[in-house]
């Protein structure tokens, strides 16, 4: 079974969002953002109105990351194909609800970009789980 | 300094018509030479061209003491004998963050609109008890906004020019603020409702009587109480009624986000810059503390919040529990910020507040 959370998609998410324009008009984001499936991790960069580049790391290089989102392999799989269906709750609400909350990262300051950027991390991952589905 | 002569058009004004009416000496173009730095040549970026990308040269000199008393931009010569318009609050360490310039760029970028940013046709007929008490809570919120807007322009008429981007930040902070008025008097007039009962503001006072500089200001109003407000809308956004209620505490809380970030980025600052900055957080806080634990004993909004969360007063037991939870959230955030800040909290520090790290329904025990 594939990874839910590979480069390709990724990749194919980044391509995505760079061509449309409402993802643009979501306003800049500026942020290194890891995202963390079990043993896999990768780091998504925003700069200004687009998705710069996305790579996979070593799980020891998600301390670069401003933050990074965790979620087991399953918790990923499942997240994904709620966004898809719209079933699933949001970045925010999931971070609410989880005991150790999804959202994980050791500089108070660089943590608090996922609260100013929510909106576009949510976008992307929801076109991310359309082009899954 | 640069001092270069006018082109040779400035002889020629003295050949401009003369009008009849109007006494004025003939012009001159002898400012055209009065810059400390000309030839600046800024490029814009992936980004645009940024309010930061313009600290180049003389242009990007922030002093550590701002002594100039009167309006002159950073960068401008000074006019001789302009007579001073004071300034209270002209040292560095009293107001600034780094982060500020690229902020004030991102709130613009990030700017939202409440008359049609926010899906309204969303709303639906609410039970009687939920409704009301989201409409409480949008009161309360709304007197929080009004608080913001207040303190911010106060304190932002104080603050030397020098600084710029500072003020430049805290106007869209304020205009933030007034957005959030509006989208909450919005919520509570849309659906059938009304605005509730006005909320005790202990805090509000505190916030707005505080005169010690703006360091105490943006602990009172943007860490202590806007970390709670912060927190408020993250539970208001996973508990939310409609598409357009979770937009609006989706949306504020971006806004908020950036607030929190010069808040604790100057904080960061003052304590890094300032011998015993620390220690004053520590007695300010001791104080901040104790007013908001009197607030809180106020059990209107604890109820409406509780009424929301648990979608009605039969399930106000359920959304005790989260209230609680959300409490725990919040204290656990205020802490953690205050030490990452190095400012010691255990002195004093309330058993109120500390009673909802404990509670059976907190964050370790889920």
């Amino acid at each position: 079974m594939t990874a839910p959370i590979n480069l390709a998609l990724l990749e194919r998410t980044r391509t995505a969002v760079n061509a449309d324009v409402d993802f643009r008009r979501l306003g800049t984001c500026d942020a290194r953002v890891g995202i963390k499936s079990g043993d896999d991790a990768f780091v998504v960069d925003f700069v200004a109105f687009e998705c710069a580049a996305v790579s996979a790391i070593d799980l020891d290089s998600l301390r670069d990351a401003d933050f990074y989102l965790e979620l087991a392999p399953d918790a990923w799989r499942r997240y994904l194909a709620g966004r898809a269906s719209g079933t699933a709750p949001t970045l925010v609400s999931l971070d609410v609800d989880s005991p150790n909350g999804i959202v994980k990262g050791s500089d108070l300051l660089k943590v608090l970009k996922f609260e100013r950027y929510h909106l576009t991390l949510q976008s992307f991952l929801d076109r991310g789980a359309r082009l899954a589905g | 300094m640069t001092d270069k002569p006018a082109s040779p058009a400035s002889g020629g004004a003295a050949d401009a018509p003369a009008s009849p009416n109007v006494q004025v000496g003939p012009p001159n173009l002898r400012w055209m030479g009065k810059s400390r730095q000309w030839g600046t040549r800024v490029k814009p970026g992936k980004h645009g061209l940024r309010l930061g990308d313009l600290n180049v040269g003389i242009y990007g000199e922030v002093p550590p003491v701002w002594t100039d008393q009167t309006r002159a931009p950073r960068g401008a010569m000074s006019r001789r004998g302009v007579p001073p318009l004071g300034y209270a609050v002209r040292d560095k360490v009293d107001l600034w963050a780094d982060s500020a310039a690229d902020m004030y760029e991102e709130a613009i970028q990030r700017r939202w609109a409440p008359a049609v940013d926010v899906p309204w046709e969303t709303v639906q007929p609410l039970p009687y008890d939920v409704e009301r008490a989201i409409c409480q809570v949008c009161t309360e919120l709304s007197q929080y906004a009004n608080a913001d807007v207040e303190s911010v322009t106060y304190w932002q008429s104080q603050m030397a020019y020098g600084y710029h981007e500072i003020k430049q930040f805290l106007a869209t902070v304020s205009f933030d603020a007034a957005r959030h008025m509006e989208v909450f008097r919005k919520r509570a007039l849309c659906n059938g409702g009304g605005l509730g009962l006005e909320g005790p503001g202990e805090v509000n006072r505190m916030i707005l009587e505080s005169r010690g500089g703006w360091t105490e200001a943006v602990l009172y109003l943007l860490v202590l109480r806007g970390l709670f407000t912060q927190t408020l809308y993250r539970y208001l956004e996973r508990y939310a009624h409609s598409d357009a209620e979770r937009t609006i505490f989706g949306r504020c809380l971006q806004d908020k986000a950036r607030h929190l970030t010069y808040g604790i980025d100057h904080l960061r600052y003052a304590v890094n810059h300032q011998d015993d900055q620390n220690l004053i957080l520590t007695q300010l806080c001791i104080i901040g503390e104790r007013v908001l634990v009197r607030e809180l004993k106020d059990t209107v909004l604890r109820g409406a919040l509780a009424i929301v969360f648990g979608n009605g007063v039969a399930g106000i037991d359920a959304g005790l529990r989260i209230v609680d939870r959300m409490m725990f959230d919040y204290v656990s955030r205020y802490l953690a910020t205050m030490k990452w800040l190095g400012v010691e909290r255990t002195t004093f520090f309330p058993e109120e507040l500390a009673a909802y790290l404990k509670t059976p329904s907190a964050r370790s025990a889920s």
